[in-house]
C-alpha cells in the first residue's frame, strides 16, 4: 500500500501540491489524471524520489520512504521520453539496472528473456541499438527496463503520449495485460481521460495542486464530485440561467436557475423512445453536425446557449435552422447547488 | 551512518575542487588583468593619468588607433558582403558547380591565421611569387604593390568568412521555405523576397558575425604586421613593440586595455540590440529551404562568374602553398614553376632533422596538452554550471567568459607582467619565460569556446536519462561515466580536435609567451615573412603550412563530415 500523507510540494513561492492525501492499494492500476500543470507528474516524481516534499510523508508498505534515496526505493519508472540510453543496445538498456543491482549473470540472462517475452521483444530486437527501433518498440524497451528489476511499484509518466493514436490504443491494452500478469502496482500519469478510463482500477483527478476526486472510472464518470471533474471527464453541456428558466416554463420543472446544471452530451436524445416516461424536452434549432463514423455529434442552439448531443450514426443531416425536439431524463442532470449549500 | 559518511566525503571533495578552481581562476584569469589595470591606472601606487595622456598624444598611437578603427569598420562591411554572398550561393541560389564552391568556401577553415598571411606574403608580397613574375614582365613594377590597408583588408576579408560559413549559413538553412512560397503566392518579386523575407531572418547571426569581425579587425595583429607595411600600423603590433622594453610596457598595457574596453563596449551594445528584436520563427511545420534558379540570365551569369572567382581567390593561396612546398627557393624568387624541378627536399629538411621537426612537435604538444586540460576542466565546470543555478555559478560563468572579449595580446601581456617574479600563488615560481606560461595562455584562450560547447552538450542531454539511471540503482559517478559521458563523447572529441587546430598556428598570444627553445609554428611562420629571414627557413614554412592544412582538413572532415551531422548541429 502506498500512502501520501499531507504532502505539500513547493518550488520557491509556488505551491505545486497542497495537502495531498492519497492511498493506493497493492496491485492496483492507479491513474493520476488532470490538465497540464495540475501537479500529477510532481506527485509521481515525489513517489519515485526525484522531488522531496516540503511537508508530509510518503509511506510504502508501512515504511516511510520520504527521504529514501531514489536508487533504494525499488520503484521502477517509465519516462515520457522513454529515457533509453542511446549509446546502448536494447539488451544493454534492460540489463543496466540488473548489473547495477549486482544480479548474477545467469539470473540476468533469465530475467532479460522473461521481460522481453512479456513486452514482445524479439531476440533480434534485443541486439539492436535503441535508436534503430520505432517509437512503439522503444516504449516496449522502456517498460521492459522498468519491469526487469521486478519492482513492486512501477510509475509511468505519460508513457504513450509520443505515439500515434492507433499504436497508443494497442499498447494501452498490452500495458493492462502486463500489469495484470505481473501483479505490479502501476501508477500512471496522463491528461488523456480516455486512457485513464480504459486502463485504471482507480483514478485521482488532479486540479491546481489538489486532488478533486478519487474513485473508480465509473464513479468518476457517472458521479463527478466537482464541477471541474464534470467538465474535465467526458463532454458536457452547461445550462445557462435563461435556458433553465425556459426548461422550467416548458416542462413545469422547478430547477433553480442559479444552480450550475450540467448534462452529458450522450444523455441528450432526439427521440424520447429510450428514455421512459418522465422526460424533459426542449425545442432547439439545428446548427451543425460532426460525423465520426460510429457516432454523430450535433450542435443545436437553445436560448442563449449551444446544446450538444452525441448519438449513434444517422443517415441524413438536418437543414441549418431546422427545429428539433431534444429529450433528456431529469436524473441525468448533474446539479451543483449554489448559495444554499 | 553510511549515507552521512558518503555525504561528508562528497562535500569534502567538492570543497577541494572548489578551492582548486578558485585558485586557478583567481591566479591565472583575474589577477593578470587586475594587475594590468593597476599598472595602467596606478603606476606608482596612486592614480596617475600621465602615461594615459602621453600615449594618446603620440602621433604614432593616434594613427594606429585610426587605422585599427577604419580596418574594423571596413572589414565588417566587406566580410559581411562576401560571407552573405557565399552562403546565398551555397544555399539559396541554384548556381552551377555548387559542390566545388562548397569545398572552396570552406578553405578559410583550413587555411587561416598565420598560414594564410604567410601564403599571401609569399604570393603577393615584395618577394612573392606573383610579384617576382610581374617584375620579370615589367622591370619597373613596384615590388611593394601589395602592401598597406587594401592588402590587409583583402587578406582579412577572404580569411574572415568562417563565421558565415559555419553559423550564418545554418540560419539561412533554417528559413522556412513556406514563407518564401507564401510571398511568391502574394506576387512578391524575387529580389524583394530576398531583401524583405530571407535576409531579415539572418539578422541575429549576421549581427553576431559582425561583432566578431569588428573585434577581429580592431585587434588585428599578424596581417597588418606582415602586410601592413610602415604606413599602416595598427594597435596590436604597437602593443607588441611597446611590450618589448620595460620602460614602455605600461604603454602596451594601456593600449591592450583600451582594446579590451572597445571589445566589451561592442559586445554590450550588441547584447542590448539583440535583446530588442525577435527573429524566432513562428513556423509550426517548417519546410526545408530549396535552392532557386536566378531567372534573369545576365544576373545569373554575373553571380556564377563572381562566385567562381571568389572560390578561386579563396583556394589559390592553399594551392600555391602546396606547390611552393615542392619548389626550390630559386624558382620561388624568380617566379617560375618548373614541375621538373619539384622535389621533396623541403619535406626532407623538416622530417630529417630535429630542428626542422621541432616547431611542429612544439605546437602539437602545446596544442594537445592545452586542449586536454581545457576540455577536462570545462567538463567539470560545465557540469556544475548546468546542474546548479545560483549566484555563484552565474558569477563563475561570467568570469570564464572574460577571455572571449579580451584580446589575446592583453591576456598574454597580463600573464607576462604578473608572473615575472616569484609569487605565493605560483608556489614561488616565476612563470614568465618558462615553458609553462604559453600553455597557461592557450588554456585561457580556449576556455570560453570549450565551456560554451561542453555546456551546450550537457544542456542537450535528456534529463530523464540521468533520472532513469538513478532509478535503476546507479550512483551519481556511475551515471556520469556510463551514461552521460558516452553521449557527449563526440562533442568532447570534436571540441578537443577543433581546439588543437585552433592553436596549431596560433600567433597573437604565442609571440608574447613562447619559450626561446620551443618556438611554436605561428611564431616560426611569422619570422619567415621577414625580409631578413633565411631562404631555407622560408621554404620550410610551406611544409609547415601544408602539414597544418592537412591536419586541419582531416579534423574538419571528421567533425563536420556527413557522418557527424547531429554533432554539426550542436556545434
Amino acid at each position: 500500500m502506498i500512502q501520501f500523507e499531507h504532502i505539500e510540494i513547493r518550488f520557491g513561492d509556488f505551491v505545486a501540491i497542497k495537502d495531498l492525501n492519497l492511498e493506493i492499494g497493492n496491485g492496483e492500476f492507479f491513474t493520476f489524471l488532470g490538465p497540464s500543470g495540475c501537479g500529477k507528474t510532481t506527485t509521481l516524481r515525489c513517489l519515485a524520489g526525484f522531488i522531496k516534499p516540503t511537508k508530509g510523508s510518503v509511506i510504502v508498505d508501512g515504511e516511510d520512504i520520504t527521504y529514501k534515496p531514489i536508487e533504494k526505493r525499488g520503484i521502477g519508472m517509465v519516462f515520457q521520453s522513454y529515457a533509453l540510453f542511446p549509446t546502448m543496445t536494447v539488451e544493454e538498456n534492460i540489463v543496466f539496472g540488473l548489473k547495477e543491482n549486482k544480479w548474477e549473470k545467469s539470473a540476468i540472462e533469465k530475467r532479460v528473456k522473461e521481460v522481453a517475452r512479456m513486452v514482445n521483444l524479439t531476440d533480434e530486437q534485443l541486439k539492436k541499438n535503441v535508436a534503430a527501433l520505432s517509437g512503439g518498440q522503444q516504449q516496449r524497451v522502456a517498460i521492459a527496463r522498468a519491469l526487469a528489476l521486478n519492482p513492486g511499484i512501477i510509475v509511468l509518466d505519460e508513457p504513450l503520449s509520443n505515439l500515434d493514436a492507433k499504436l497508443r490504443k494497442s499498447l494501452r491494452v498490452e500495458l493492462k495485460k502486463i500489469q495484470k500478469a505481473s501483479g505490479t502496482t502501476m501508477i500512471y500519469v496522463t491528461h488523456d481521460q480516455e486512457e485513464a478510463l480504459t486502463l485504471s482500477d482507480k483514478i485521482a483527478v488532479f486540479n491546481n495542486g489538489y486532488v478533486e476526486q478519487i474513485g473508480t472510472p465509473r464513479e468518476i464518470y457517472y458521479h463527478p464530485g466537482s464541477e471541474f471533474v464534470t467538465g474535465f471527464i467526458g463532454d458536457t453541456n452547461r445550462f445557462t440561467e435563461e435556458a433553465v428558466k425556459k426548461i422550467n416554463r416548458l416542462n413545469g420543472c422547478k430547477l433553480n436557475p442559479k444552480d450550475h446544471i450540467y448534462i452529458r452530451v450522450e444523455n441528450i436524445k432526439e427521440s424520447p423512445d429510450s428514455l421512459g416516461d418522465s422526460t424533459i424536452s426542449v425545442d432547439a434549432a439545428f446548427e451543425l453536425e460532426e460525423f465520426y463514423g460510429t457516432t454523430t455529434r450535433r450542435t443545436f442552439s437553445f436560448e442563449d446557449m449551444e446544446l450538444k448531443s452525441v448519438d449513434e450514426i444517422s443517415r441524413s443531416c438536418p437543414q441549418k435552422g431546422e427545429r428539433r425536439k431534444l429529450y433528456f431524463k431529469p436524473e441525468d442532470l448533474i446539479i451543483f447547488r449554489q448559495g444554499e449549500g | 551512518m553510511g549515507a552521512d559518511k558518503y555525504r561528508m566525503q562528497r562535500r569534502l571533495g567538492f570543497l577541494v575542487l572548489a578551492l582548486l578552481l578558485t585558485w586557478l581562476i583567481g591566479t591565472f584569469l583575474i589577477m593578470p588583468n587586475l594587475n594590468l589595470l593597476k599598472v595602467t591606472l596606478f603606476p606608482n601606487g596612486a592614480v596617475d593619468v600621465k602615461p594615459l595622456a602621453q600615449i594618446f598624444k603620440s602621433e604614432r598611437v593616434r594613427k594606429a588607433l585610426v587605422h585599427s578603427f577604419i580596418l574594423a569598420v571596413s572589414l565588417t562591411v566587406t566580410v559581411n558582403a562576401l560571407g552573405i554572398f557565399e552562403i546565398l550561393v551555397l544555399e539559396y541560389f541554384d548556381i552551377r558547380g555548387s559542390k566545388w564552391l562548397n569545398i572552396a568556401y570552406h578553405s578559410p577553415l583550413i587555411c587561416n591565421g598565420m598560414v594564410l598571411v604567410t601564403a599571401y606574403n609569399f604570393i603577393l608580397g615584395s618577394q612573392g611569387f606573383i610579384t617576382a613574375r610581374l617584375m620579370n614582365l615589367y622591370p619597373d613594377f613596384n615590388p611593394y604593390w601589395f602592401r598597406g590597408f587594401w592588402a590587409v583588408l583583402l587578406e582579412m576579408t577572404f580569411a574572415g568568412t568562417t563565421n558565415h560559413i559555419m553559423f550564418v549559413r545554418d540560419s539561412l538553412k533554417n528559413v522556412d521555405y513556406q514563407t518564401i512560397e507564401a510571398a511568391r503566392n502574394m506576387g512578391v518579386k524575387s529580389h524583394r523576397i530576398l531583401s524583405r523575407i530571407v535576409l531579415p531572418t539572418l539578422k541575429p547571426s549576421v549581427f553576431a558575425a559582425s561583432i566578431l569581425t569588428f573585434i577581429t579587425g580592431m585587434s588585428a595583429f599578424a596581417t597588418p604586421q606582415v602586410l601592413g607595411g610602415e604606413n599602416f600600423e595598427t594597435l596590436n603590433p604597437l602593443v607588441m613593440s611597446f611590450s618589448r622594453t620595460l620602460t614602455t610596457r605600461n604603454y602596451a598595457a594601456i593600449l591592450a586595455i583600451f582594446l579590451g574596453m572597445v571589445s566589451i563596449t561592442v559586445l554590450l551594445i550588441s547584447n542590448y540590440i539583440e535583446s530588442k528584436g525577435n527573429y524566432v520563427s513562428v513556423s509550426k511545420v517548417k519546410t526545408p529551404l530549396k535552392r532557386m534558379k536566378i531567372q534573369n540570365p545576365y544576373v545569373n551569369g554575373a553571380v556564377t562568374v563572381f562566385a567562381h572567382v571568389t572560390a578561386l581567390v579563396q583556394t589559390l593561396p592553399l594551392l600555391f602553398v602546396a606547390l611552393f612546398s615542392f619548389m626550390s627557393i630559386q624558382d620561388l624568387y624568380s617566379g617560375t614553376i618548373r614541375i621538373s624541378n619539384f622535389s621533396l627536399r623541403n619535406y626532407m629538411l623538416v622530417f630529417r632533422s630535429s630542428s626542422g621537426l621541432r616547431p611542429i612537435l612544439t605546437s602539437l604538444v602545446y596544442a594537445g596538452f592545452a586542449a586536454v586540460i581545457v576540455v577536462a576542466m570545462m567538463l567539470f565546470i560545465g557540469r556544475i554550471l548546468t546542474k546548479y543555478h545560483n549566484r555563484l555559478t552565474a558569477c563563475l560563468e561570467v568570469v570564464l567568459q572574460i577571455p572571449w572579449f579580451l584580446p589575446a595580446t592583453l591576456i598574454a601581456l597580463g600573464l607576462i607582467m604578473v608572473f615575472d617574479r616569484p609569487s605565493v600563488l605560483t608556489f614561488g615560481a616565476t612563470l614568465t619565460g618558462s615553458i609553462y606560461i604559453m600553455l597557461i595562455g592557450y588554456v585561457i584562450n580556449k576556455t570560453p569556446y570549450t565551456l560554451r560547447m561542453i555546456k551546450a552538450a550537457y544542456m542537450g542531454l535528456d534529463h530523464s536519462l540521468e533520472e532513469a539511471a538513478k532509478n535503476l540503482g546507479a550512483s551519481a559517478l556511475k551515471t556520469y561515466v556510463k551514461i552521460l559521458l558516452p553521449i557527449i563523447w563526440p562533442t568532447i572529441l570534436s571540441v578537443f580536435l577543433l581546439n588543437v587546430i585552433g592553436l596549431l598556428a596560433e600567433y597573437n598570444m604565442s609571440v608574447f609567451l613562447f619559450h626561446p627553445m620551443y618556438q611554436p609554428l605561428g611564431v616560426v611562420l611569422n619570422a619567415a615573412t621577414k625580409t631578413d629571414a633565411l631562404p631555407e627557413a622560408q621554404m620550410l614554412t610551406f611544409v609547415y603550412s601544408v602539414l597544418i592544412m592537412a591536419i586541419s582538413t582531416v579534423i574538419i572532415v571528421f567533425v563536420y563530415g556527413k557522418k557527424n551531422k547531429a554533432l554539426k548541429h550542436r556545434l
